[in-house]
């Protein structure tokens, strides 16, 4: 009587493994479900919407980011996990594409749900396009990873500086000092 | 089986132990119920019901298994089994009419001691709710529905009464101690995308785990489990959750019981 | 600066029917670009279905029953320069996919006062506007875009606004010193999201039934006291107050109460938080990768997880009040010898897998964690935890119910029967 239970029981788990053995190795994208999914690094809820990004690791967990900023500070933070590939989207039609093969965009009055910034595209032209319309820079997957990822937070600092200045007196022309355009570095 | 159903309640009142069970349970909610004090009538999910819950997950299910188990056991170490086979009582009929009369009995006593603790509670100023009692309710009754059920299957399995004590703990303890370890452990073998299919799987697999997640989630809590979760949530919550609920419990009778006639079939003929 | 004009009264009284569509000849904007500044120009009853632009230093105002109707591609009222008063307006929108905000404004020391929106699209869009004022605007939106948009917008006030049924009700990017008091947020995404904006004062409002009650990432000196952030209980990653990227600002005071995680805190340093009530929360705070914190005389009851936490140096956690910790007070200072540890193991699990978050407050889980008890150094503690509950406690009315005693009536004499029949002879 034992054994007529053990045996279904010792199928049932190689069972498992069998499929999990051929799931193996077939990485794709998840969709991304808006009301349950938020940022692994900042916490908010991620839109399916052109900033999204994702991580799919080896063991098949996947970690979706709200911009490109955060999927790279969770890299910067998590370099011993074993990553099998990243994903963005394309900026126009909102699809996935993998990292390695998009085209970035870094430009400082892009906003961004962080404000790191930096969009992506499938297509080189298409970037080239934007930056003909919007200004900015191109960069490659390979630069990308030397990209600095400030948040546009400079103007931020200055402003910081100018408030402080400006404590001790009246204040009131302050104010319009701190309408600062933040089109600085764009060409 | 009206007569095995009479029979059966009327031993069990007849116990001396019965009555302390009055005693026992009279007790724990009394003592749960003053924790309450300090939460001025809340009704949601806070520590005083995890505290609840998990006291009556630790105490329910292993005196339901325990008297479910010797209940059968007890007749077949006495012969009581033996010269009911030369009655022409059907199998089923014996096990139903069991679990009628332990049901009816066991729930007679927890009901009055629930009621007595409700009383003491309220008389002594403590505010409670009562939906949350109601709750706290019905999770018991569940709770004492589904162990029994268990132990009347380890009973036609197991073959002495030491043998039925020896397994209704260690099934207690599997299913309720050492549960999130055993699956923490076993889990941590598959890959990960498995993980919460075969988690979700577990939890209807173990009727304590499904109660307690019914429960909360009833409690409007069932966000706390987090994403993965978000789906059986909204189902359990929506209109169709109490009919899965009754399916559960009817599901569950049927296939334990099936297996407990099979194995009670071949003792019969041994 | 020019300066200020007297004030004319140029009543403009435009007698409208209800129903009937107004201004046919487009009149209200010339009208308007006729008045000197500094006029008042009012609106009579009635529904306006013209964009309006208020460019200089005029008063708009309307009365019971003035609405504006957006249906162009521009914003029902459009503000900017300097000095515009708006007062009793109702806006509502003929929804489209791409529409426009219900107000844009920029510019500065604009005041605008008893506005209702009722709008699917965003509702006030602030776009580098200063020292302007908000008072008793009502938004109330579809869950789709945000309530206020505050964007490189500086030394504002906002006072007494409701906000139901939006994205996030405040949501503030660059946009520093401004102030929050007394409104209300319900039922949206967000309550308030600050998002790098520095010096915010955030004050007496209350925020319900959202996402987050208060989504606050990337400040610096900014003070959030006495807010009531309650039930935000719903959504999976729902929680009252969350902070992210926190520095140097002051927590105090604040009601957190019914939340699925009551306070969660990241990254932050320097803040203090004080005197908060925190209660009934699934899980009463959870903080990560804190740094030179305060947080000193808060009060955690009845949160069935009172706190989970990983990662902190050099925070000084004391005083609190923790219902859920075992006290001893041997030397009579009201203050226990026990310290109260976080519990970081089931933060950990269910952070590197979710699923695993069903095991949330399970029986057997307390007999795990117990048994892979974390190292001393690595926990979140309270050294010094009060023995008694400082704060106040609040006091519901006892309702004797009568259906309370009925039912356990009923449930005596069943039960009694039962059991008497189970020992009558038959």
């Amino acid at each position: 009587m034992k054994h007529n239970l053990i045996k279904p029981f010792l199928m049932a788990i190689l069972a498992i493994f069998i499929i999990a053995g051929c799931s193996k190795k077939e990485v794709n994208p998840v969709a991304i479900n808006e009301k349950t999914d938020k940022c692994e690094i900042c916490h908010m809820a991620v839109k399916d919407n052109e900033f999204a990004t994702e991580i799919m690791l080896e063991n098949g967990k996947s970690m979706v980011f709200d911009d490109i900023g955060c999927m790279y500070k969770w890299l910067k933070e998590n370099n011993d996990k074993k990553v099998a590939n990243s994903y963005v989207k394309d900026y126009d039609s909102k699809k996935w594409i993998e990292a390695e093969k998009a085209s970035y965009v870094y430009d400082k009055p892009i906003k961004t749900p962080m404000a790191y910034n930096v969009i992506s595209f499938t297509d080189k032209k298409d970037a080239q396009s934007f930056i003909d319309q919007h200004g900015g820079s191109l960069l490659t997957y390979d630069k990308l990873q030397s990209h600095t990822w400030e948040k546009n937070e400079e103007m931020v600092k200055e402003m910081k500086e100018k408030m402080k200045m400006h404590d001790g007196h009246d204040g009131h022309d302050g104010h319009d000092g701190m309408d600062m355009e933040h089109s600085e570095d764009s060409h | 089986m009206r007569n095995l159903w009479l029979s059966e309640w009327k031993t069990m009142t007849r116990q001396r132990s019965y009555f302390l069970f009055l005693i026992l349970w009279g007790l724990v909610f009394s003592l749960l119920f003053l924790l309450e004090r300090n939460n001025a009538g809340l009704s949601s999910f806070t520590n005083v019901t995890g505290t609840i819950v998990n006291i009556l997950l630790y105490l329910l299910p292993l005196f339901m298994l325990i008297i479910g188990s010797f209940s059968i056991t007890n007749e077949m170490e006495s012969g009581q089994w033996q010269l009911l086979c030369t009655y022409p009582v059907s199998i089923p009929a014996y096990l139903f009419g069991k679990f009628a009369g332990l049901i009816t009995a066991q729930a007679a006593v927890f009901t009055l001691s629930f009621a007595i603790s409700m009383a003491i509670g309220m008389l002594s100023g403590i505010q409670l709710s009562l939906s949350w009692l109601l709750g706290i309710y019905l999770f018991s009754l569940l709770l004492i529905y589904v162990f029994l059920i268990l132990g009347l299957f380890i009973g036609t399995v197991a073959k002495t009464r030491w043998k039925a004590l020896m397994t209704s703990v260690a099934i207690w303890f599997f299913l309720i101690m050492i549960w999130p370890t055993a699956l923490i452990a076993i889990l941590g073998l598959v890959p990960y995308p498995l993980i919460d299919p075969l988690m979700k799987l577990a939890m209807v697999l173990n009727p304590a785990e499904f109660l307690r997640i019914f429960l909360i989630i009833q409690w409007d809590s069932g966000a706390v489990f987090g994403g993965s979760y978000d789906g059986v949530v909204h189902l359990f919550q929506s209109g169709a959750g109490w009919s899965i609920l009754f399916g559960y419990m009817i599901a569950y009778v049927f296939v334990l019981f099936s297996l407990a006639i099979l194995f009670l079939r071949r003792r019969r003929f041994l | 600066m020019k300066m200020l004009v007297k004030l004319i009264f140029l009543a403009v009284m435009i007698s409208l029917l209800g129903g009937k569509e107004g201004a046919a000849e487009g009149t209200l904007q010339s009208q308007i670009d006729a008045l000197p500044d500094g006029a008042v120009f009012k609106l009579a009853a009635g529904i306006y279905d013209e964009a309006l632009v208020l460019k200089k230093p005029i008063i708009l105002e309307g009365t019971n029953g003035t609405i504006l109707k957006v249906c162009s591609s521009e914003p029902a009222l459009s503000i900017s320069g300097k000095k515009v008063m708006v007062k009793q307006v109702k806006i509502i929108g003929c929804q489209k996919a791409e529409s426009p905000a219900a107000i844009f404004i920029s510019g500065k020391q604009h005041q605008l006062e008893d506005i209702t929106v009722e709008y699917d699209h965003l509702g006030l869009e602030l776009e580098e506007v200063n020292n302007s004022t908000f008072r008793n605007i009502s938004v109330t939106g579809k869950n789709k875009k945000n309530g206020f948009d505050l964007w490189e917008s500086n030394h504002n006030t906002f006072e007494d606004c409701r906000i139901d049924h939006v994205q996030d009700g405040f949501y503030l990017e660059s946009s520093h010193n401004n102030t929050f008091s007394g409104n209300t947020i319900s039922n949206s995404r967000y309550g308030l999201h600050v998002m790098f904006s520095d010096y915010i004062t955030v004050k007496n409002n209350r925020s319900t039934g959202n996402f987050t009650g208060a989504m606050v990432m990337g400040t610096n000196y900014s003070v959030i006291a006495d807010n009531q952030l309650m039930e935000n209980n719903q959504n999976v990653n729902a929680q009252g107050l969350l902070l992210y990227d926190v520095h140097d600002s002051i927590i105090n005071n604040n009601r957190i109460s019914h939340n699925r995680v009551g306070m969660f805190v990241e990254d932050s340093s320097g803040n203090k938080i004080k005197g908060n009530e925190i209660t009934a929360n699934f899980i009463g705070a959870q903080m990560n990768r804190i740094e030179k914190n305060m947080i000193v005389g808060n009060t955690f009851i009845s949160n069935v997880n009172d706190f989970q936490a990983t990662d902190g140096t050099d925070n000084k956690i004391q005083r609190n009040y923790w219902d859920a910790a075992l006290k001893l007070d041997t030397d009579g200072d009201g203050k226990s010898n026990l310290p109260h540890s976080a519990d970081p193991f089931f933060l950990n699990l269910a952070r590197e897998t979710p699923p695993y978050q069903l095991f949330f407050q399970h029986p057997g889980m307390t007999l795990l964690q117990k048994m892979l008890k974390s190292p001393e150094e690595l926990l979140v503690t309270d050294k010094e935890p009060l023995m008694n509950n400082v704060l106040h406690k609040q006091q519901q009315s006892n309702q004797q119910k009568p259906i309370f005693w009925f039912i356990c009536a009923a449930m005596i004499v069943s039960s009694l029967l039962i059991i008497y029949f189970g020992r009558k002879r038959t």
